[in-house]
């Protein structure tokens, strides 16, 4: 408390000052991530993350979304992002969960800017080829609160254990596991009991 | 529920025509960089910005280290709104410091300078400078986040996260909330992904701060803060653990 007192109102001019050195600081760590972006052919790069988690980061947008369109759009921008920001990870699940909250954060401000088409191919398709038992469960899904559709399609589709997807999220563990349980009990309740849920 | 899941899914995939589409379009993305993008730099510019970066960077610190003393006298001024604001605060904050310098000069030395200084204090008509002892001179000024300076802190919030709202009235651990907010740099980034809000309770007023990663937004200014790993999550297990929820 005593040192938080002690500190003053800074003046305009030691705040610009305060801003270049920040500046010089950060720029002289750019360079070293740059090279090391470039390092990695850009196409390989694409296609190997296109075809390791292409899939997965689809369906997760879709989850989000509801249709094609959008999700594509989110899976192009996090691979996007991937090749802009070039992280280093520790292993494959460290580099999966990064992607997945990225596109995690795409697909809410997505929806956020109310800038998401109404089509649901998934649902239509469903219909089309008559899996009533399908299509009745991902309507159940879809009228889930997001918290808890995350964390079902993360579980049951992406096989994360709760603490893989406490750190996608960025929830407590214990928080994940209560919203699996109450998405589980909503479902249940959604579908009336009168689906084969277990 | 598993199976069945896994089968609504099966309808999702990246075909062909879209994986080619976008490894396209990502290509494209590489070779016209927008905001961000990615280029080499060539070593003979990486030697000449080292070189820029050590001279800008000498000349800042001689500067900043002239303008710390330079403001010295300035110390814990507040911003009013009118002269005579500027007066009551340029009074309170003379009687202040004052007080706290003759305490210091006078330890181990109980003068009359010393009595005089205290009980200076103990008449002072601005409400908040009222029965302060010499052990409190200091929390009476009050914390500083990103610029703004509080006299008051009554409560920080950490509004609706994951649909609870956490509240700490803890003195000891507001305290710690701002030495957080308080190593903060002026940044001109203000890219935030998932923001959390706190709001600062203070001097009869509520100052909204949106954190995330390691930036946080108050006042229409953006702050770095180097000092943690993540801010953001520093933040929120602080009202985890000490916050009363609601």
């Amino acid at each position: 408390m005593l040192e938080i007192a002690l500190q003053y109102r800074p003046d305009p001019v030691i705040s610009i000052i305060k801003t270049m050195f920040a500046r010089i600081l950060f720029m002289a760590d750019t360079p070293s991530a740059k090279t090391t972006a470039i390092s990695e052919d850009v196409s390989m790069t694409a296609a190997r993350l296109m075809d390791t988690y292409g899939n997965g980061i689809l369906r997760f947008a879709y989850t989000y979304v509801h249709n094609m369109e959008d999700a594509e759009d989110i899976l192009q921008e996090t691979l996007i992002q991937y090749m802009r920001t070039a992280p280093v990870f520790e292993n494959e699940r460290h580099e999966k969960a990064w992607l997945f909250t990225v596109a995690a954060n795409i697909s809410k401000n997505k929806i956020k800017s109310n800038n998401i088409r109404r089509a649901d191919e998934l649902n239509e398709e469903l219909v089309a080829e008559k899996k009533e038992d399908l299509s009745y469960l991902w309507d159940a899904v879809k009228r889930l609160p997001e918290d808890y559709r995350e964390v079902i399609h993360l579980f049951y589709e992406e096989d994360l254990t709760t603490a893989q997807i406490a750190q996608v999220l960025r929830r407590r563990e214990s928080t994940v596991r209560s919203q699996l349980k109450r998405a589980r009990d909503k479902l249940k309740e959604i579908l009336k009991e009168s689906y084969d849920f277990e | 529920m598993n199976n069945k899941y896994h089968d609504v899914m099966g309808h999702i995939e990246v075909s062909d025509e879209m994986r080619d589409r976008i490894l396209k379009n990502i290509e494209a993305e590489q070779i016209s960089p927008g905001k961000g993008g990615i280029r080499p730099v060539s070593r003979q510019n990486r030697a000449r910005i080292s070189t820029i970066i050590g001279i800008v960077a000498a000349a800042g610190i001689l500067v900043t280290i002239g303008g710390v003393f330079l403001s010295k006298g300035r110390l814990n001024e507040t911003k009013s709104a009118t002269p005579e604001m500027q007066s009551v605060h340029g009074q309170y904050n003379e009687a202040v410091t004052g007080g706290i310098n003759k305490n210091f000069d006078s330890v181990g030395n109980d003068s009359e300078e010393t009595v005089a200084a205290v009980e200076e204090h103990e008449y002072s008509e601005e409400d908040s400078a009222d029965n302060y002892t010499s052990d409190n001179y200091y929390a009476a000024l009050g914390p500083s986040a990103g610029g703004n300076s509080f006299n008051d802190v009554t409560e920080v919030r950490l509004a609706d996260y994951l649909g609870t709202t956490y509240t700490i009235k803890d003195m000891s651990v507001i305290a710690d909330l701002f030495a957080l907010l308080g190593s903060g740099v002026p940044t001109e980034e203000v890219s935030m992904n998932d923001p959390i809000l706190v709001q600062i309770f203070a001097d009869g007023k509520i100052l909204n701060v949106h954190i995330d990663d390691n930036l946080y937004l108050i006042d229409h200014t953006c702050y770095r803060v180097g000092s943690v790993p993540s801010l953001r999550e520093e933040v929120i297990k602080l009202f985890l653990d000490n916050g009363d929820r609601s």
